[in-house]
């Protein structure tokens, strides 16, 4: 089952590693990202960054469709990794279960406008973020586990 | 309850905790002493400022950044209790681990256990990288 699915363009990292896995109990981090799954370099320095207590799968977006859909992950508490807000509405289209997603850090660049700590966003990303509001999918953005869910609606 | 003191050599301590706060989020019962930046005010008074939050139903582990550092020998000196525990040379993630500690185990086994995770943090990269590239 799915426990969390976060957006942080860091991917994998120490609040991930050091206070999401823990707070989740999750055994396994999900990174569905098309760039990492075909970069080795970028692989192993997920890997670094992995907590010994998970194991890491790091996965195309239509691969980590397939594979959260499949019954098998069923008995797997599933930490779920995408970088953009764009990858995690394509991951929401495709896996009915995600019916909430975390926005935790997404860094400022171009074209892009603050609405949290950490958190900023372009107008695509607001159109998106109001598309998966439409279809009732929970936001809440948070950093760690300990902060209170903050509802994107407020922020936007 | 368990409360936190990190007690260095100047900044060290208000620095960390500044990479503490942005990794596991902000956390109660942590104190700071940042030894020596000001004259006027000696580390066994900070030291007393802080314990006088400290009752006797509380536990205490003090970090501190050197062995045989004064600091560390201060904390000896004017703190060593039974419900009080001085770990030296800490690091971010041994700090990291014992502050996350589960309340419900014994304060010691977290402490003895993130001081193993701690130093096996310490990694020499280059070398591991060249290790999984072979």
């Amino acid at each position: 089952m799915i426990k969390l699915t976060r957006i942080d363009d860091r991917l994998v990292h120490g609040q991930v590693a050091m206070t999401w896995t823990p707070a989740l109990g999750a055994d396994c981090l999900l990174v569905a990202n098309d760039k990492a799954a075909t970069d080795e370099f970028l692989k192993m320095t997920l890997g670094l960054a992995k907590p010994a207590s998970a194991k890491l799968l790091i996965k195309t977006l239509a691969d980590a469709i397939i594979f959260l859909n499949d019954p098998r992950g069923q008995n797997m508490k599933i930490l779920v990794l995408v970088n953009s807000v764009k990858d995690a509405a394509a991951l929401a289209a495709g896996v009915s279960e995600i019916k909430s997603i975390n926005f935790g850090g997404i860094r400022t660049r171009e074209g892009t406008h603050s609405i949290a700590k950490a958190l900023a966003v372009t107008d695509d990303d607001i159109a998106i973020i109001r598309d998966l509001l439409a279809k009732g999918i929970e936001l809440e953005v948070r950093q760690v586990p300990t902060d209170n869910k903050t509802p994107i609606e407020t922020l936007i | 309850m368990r409360k936190f003191l990190i007690a260095t050599h100047g900044a060290f301590a208000k620095g960390i905790k500044s990479s503490l706060d942005m990794i596991i989020g902000e956390t109660d019962n942590v104190f700071l002493i940042q030894a020596y930046l000001d004259d006027a005010i000696s580390v066994e008074d900070e030291l007393a400022a802080v314990l006088i939050h400290i009752t006797a139903d509380d536990e205490l582990v003090i970090f501190t950044d050197l062995l045989g550092g004064s600091v560390n020998n201060i904390m000896i000196r004017e703190a060593l209790k039974d419900n009080v525990h001085i770990v030296s040379g800490f690091n971010l993630p041994l700090l990291i681990e014992v502050i996350m500690g589960d309340a419900g185990t014994p304060v010691t086994e977290v402490i003895e256990t993130a001081i193993i995770d701690g130093k096996e943090q310490m990694v020499y990269v280059n070398k591991l990288i060249t290790q999984q590239n072979d």
